[in-house]
């Protein structure tokens, strides 16, 4: 192994049926909310709608548009965001949209 | 680290600290590229950092009041609020707070009537949260000093805290 | 030379050119937010990104060069949705009572909204609201409007040097505020207003003494007098939407009579007062050695910069008042002893291109009619709003002199407005002063124009007058530090200088019109060269009002009558929190 190989860091996270997808989410989103430093808008204003979202969605308080609104914030961040941090819930919101949509729609009022 | 700062804050007075703070500027009078390394210094001195110790720093370094401000409140490892005797860090790594971290939180919040951050009056417990402490498998984890507490319910919170004096 | 396409068209740009900048040049604007010609490029508001082909994300056109190849779309169905995408999120966390709001028709967020045609809420608001900082004698903060672009904390740390706001917290709670939240009147701030200069929002602005001012023409027991700087008539004419630079010197004394003031002066009157006065002190601590350089006292942000900043270089700097001040004591004193008008009656107003005339008018010490010498203070867009809320439109106003005695003005008054103006002044005055011949040659060129800080020689009979000029508080800094130093040496090689406190002189003052930058601030410079040479006397000590008033009043200049009236004195203040301390 050369001195320049750069590792790639992945991670997984194992979790039993019971776990809720949006808590799941809900947990991620406040990470990226508070790892955002503030300086670009996209990012700062990004991660604080996307928290008060999933804060809504967690209390079974959540509007149908909120799926769509995740996702459409998100997307914007990707690709507007200065840093990895606003880049990055993209990815998992996009994923939980696809795979557990059902779960998402049972926190819909 | 956290050892060494309570045993100081508990056997001085705040301003029997200020000649150590003084000699800690001296080192980097002029300097505003020590800032941050300064700061870390004088919050392991006093346990948080007062306006006065900010003023001090400033003028010490010849950086402005704004500037000091500015990092302390950008990191989260300053703080201008004193730490109590007992700290309190409760875990909200993805594991504990699917195992309901947050209502870990929201007992302790209700039983001493701080937030997040905070210290109580007497100055008895501080409350922080910290993200993963290595004990996914005992999730929910809390920390009380260096006391590792695991699966922590808040019916049985009361009666753990209390052994704090 | 380089090669790339922007919107398919070809373009030739050298190394290092941003994305932005070259597309201007192909007569292609991208709508930008944070973005200031004045000031580094941050790339905070996200609001300029482009599509570059073949990267995966979007581009900041106004931090990224463009590169050799590349092939830029700045109008794609992806760059227009995102962009305006981008200003929505910003929008949702901005008070939106655009209908009240100070800025409202020259808010750069209004507008660029109106353009990128956006036409719903999407987003609640997820901050709660702030209380708004009204600690400053000079300047308001409303946190509620401000949208973090930070071009405020770039000009008050980058160009003024001051650091009285700054960026705190992170995250969602991320605010711009001052150390401590303890507001501007508690911290260094020395009320230049060029953060109220650059917000594009109407996150800070004057504080307002408008009603105040409407009040006191209501009252038919005040006598109301009014001045305006040199720079106002070179700049007010931007509010009424006439040609930029363009000269409205006779409009505005007639504007300012329609609006009922009792009698329209000109602080031109005492800019030539103040050569008389502060050149005298000149000449004299020449001839003696003593206390040089002499550094000028006109520019009331520089003032309390020094004060701050500088307190050791405090017995340099000239004792004369501003010629704000001086105006407001003789207004209460010699203009009221000649008309018999009692001077509790009379209520002071002065039109500045500045906000720090505000704090200064307010100084305890300035008090020595008896009275608060200078009542109320107006910028340029307070008047503004005054007259077109009385709806007098300055494009229609006939020319008018101002009033006597305290209205007549020499070229060299006026050109007190521009960087380097009161140097230039100051010497024509006391070429004679020195030699009590005339000075030939009246343009003094080497004091003029933008470089930030100017130097010459001038021949004085003999006297070799080293001379320097400084605007915009960070290059006074630089040679704060480089005179500091050769006075700790023993020797400095200046024998004059001139500091104004904001880059470009009073034209570029903090209470100029909203949306200036540094090209527009030169413009208005140059008119008031051209007005300084159209006048029949450009000499302050030729001005016959000035002969006038020492003749009847003052004695000469520097006498005991004028220490009392038009000298001050100043102040040694904490770099914690701009407080009067303790030597």
């Amino acid at each position: 192994m050369s001195k320049n190989t750069v590792f790639k860091k992945y991670s997984a996270l194992v979790m039993d049926e019971d776990a809720d997808v949006v808590d799941v989410l809900q947990n991620v989103l406040h990470y990226y909310n508070r790892e955002s430093c503030g300086h670009c808008a996209p990012c700062r204003v990004g991660t604080s709608l996307l928290v008060k979202i999933i804060d809504r969605l967690a209390s079974f308080e959540g509007e149908k548009d909120n799926l769509d609104q995740l996702l459409k914030i998100s997307k914007v961040m990707r690709d507007t965001s200065f840093c990895p941090v606003g880049q990055a819930p993209y990815s998992p919101i996009s994923s939980a949209l696809k795979n557990f949509q059902d779960q998402l729609l049972q926190h819909v009022k | 680290m956290d050892g060494e700062h309570q045993c100081l804050c508990a056997q001085r007075s705040e301003e029997e600290l200020y000649p150590e703070l003084d000699k800690i500027i001296d080192e980097h009078r002029g300097k505003p590229e020590d800032l941050i390394m300064v700061l870390h210094k004088a919050q392991n001195l006093f346990g948080y950092l007062p306006r006065k110790v900010q003023e001090k720093v400033a003028l010490g370094l010849n950086v402005s009041l704004n500037e000091v401000y500015g990092v302390i409140t950008f990191y989260a490892f300053f703080t201008t609020v004193p730490k109590g005797r007992h700290s309190i860090r409760v875990c909200l790594g993805t594991a504990c707070y699917v195992r309901g971290g947050q209502g870990v939180i929201e007992k302790i919040k209700k039983d001493i009537g701080i937030k997040v951050g905070g210290t109580t009056e007497d100055r008895r417990y501080s409350l922080d949260v910290v993200r993963c402490i290595g004990a996914c498998g005992l999730a929910p984890a809390m920390l009380i000093n260096d006391d590792v507490y695991a699966r922590a319910k808040p019916a049985k919170l009361t009666e753990i805290l209390g052994k704090y004096e | 030379m380089e090669k790339a396409r922007i919107n398919n068209i070809e373009i030739e740009f050298d190394e290092g050119t941003t994305i932005l900048d070259a597309a201007k040049t192909l007569g292609i604007n991208i709508p930008t937010l944070c973005h200031h010609p004045d000031l580094i490029p941050t790339g905070a508001c996200g609001v300029c990104v482009v599509e570059v082909e073949g990267l995966p994300t979007l581009t900041r056109a106004c931090t990224t060069p463009l590169e050799n190849g590349w092939n830029v779309q700045t109008n794609s169905a992806r760059v227009r949705n995102t962009r305006k995408e981008v200003v929505e999120l910003i929008i949702s966390d901005h008070d939106m009572d655009c209908l009240t709001c100070i800025k409202n028709g020259k808010c750069e967020l209004q507008e660029l909204a109106a353009n990128l045609g956006i036409r719903e809420l999407k987003y609640p608001k997820f901050t709660d609201k702030k209380p708004i900082d009204t600690t400053s004698f000079a300047i308001v903060r409303d946190p509620n409007k401000c949208i973090l672009c930070g071009r405020c904390v770039q000009v008050c740390s980058e160009i003024q040097t001051v650091n009285a706001l700054t960026f705190a917290e992170r995250s969602s709670e991320t605010v711009i505020t001052t150390a401590s939240g303890a507001g501007m009147g508690n911290s260094p701030c020395v009320n230049c207003g060029q953060c109220t200069v650059y917000c594009p929002v109407g996150a800070l602005y004057e504080k307002s003494s408008v009603e105040e001012v409407w009040e006191a023409l209501n009252n038919p027991d005040k006598h109301v007098v009014v001045q305006e700087a040199p720079a106002i008539r070179a700049m007010l004419g931007e509010e009424f939407g006439m040609e930029l630079g363009t000269l409205v010197a006779g409009k505005m004394h007639a504007a300012l009579r329609r609006l009922n003031f009792d009698a329209v002066f000109d602080t031109n009157f005492t800019a030539d007062l103040t050569i008389l006065e502060e050149g005298t002190e000149v000449v004299g601590r020449i001839k003696a050695g003593k206390d040089l350089p002499v550094i000028t006292s006109c520019s009331p942000g520089w003032i309390k910069f020094m004060e701050t900043f500088y307190p050791h270089l405090r017995k340099h700097v000239s004792t004369a008042k501003s010629p704000q001040q001086m105006f407001g004591t003789l207004s209460k004193t010699y203009y009221a002893e000649q008309k018999g008008i009692a001077p509790e009656k009379i209520i002071s107003v002065s039109i500045m291109p500045c906000t720090a005339k505000k704090f200064e008018a307010l100084r305890d010490e300035m008090k020595d009619s008896g009275f608060q010498d200078v009542d109320f203070v107006l910028t340029t867009r307070e008047l503004a709003r005054m007259l077109k809320e009385a709806g007098i439109d300055l494009k229609t106003m006939p020319d008018e002199p101002a009033d006597d005695p305290l209205g007549e003005y020499s070229g060299a008054a006026t050109i007190f407005g521009a960087t380097g103006g009161v140097m230039e002044a100051a010497l024509r005055s006391a070429y004679f002063l020195v030699t009590g011949r005339e000075l030939e040659n009246l343009d003094i060129l080497p004091v003029r124009g933008l470089k930030g800080r100017k130097e010459a020689e001038v021949d004085v009979d003999g006297i070799k007058l080293k001379v320097a000029v400084a605007h915009g508080l960070g290059n006074a800094r630089k040679l704060m530090d480089k005179i500091s130093a050769q006075l700790a040496n023993g020797k400095c090689e200046y024998h004059f200088i001139e500091v104004m406190a904001c880059p470009g002189g009073c034209v570029g003052g903090g209470g100029q019109p909203w949306g200036s930058d540094m090209a527009m601030r030169a413009r208005r410079g140059q008119t008031l060269y051209q007005e300084d040479k159209s006048l029949p006397v450009r000499r302050s000590h030729g001005n016959p009002s000035i002969k006038a008033i020492y003749e009847k009043y003052l004695g000469q200049p520097n006498s005991e009558k004028s220490h009392h009236l038009l000298h001050t004195h100043y102040f040694k203040r904490s770099q914690i929190d701009g407080k009067v301390v303790e030597d």
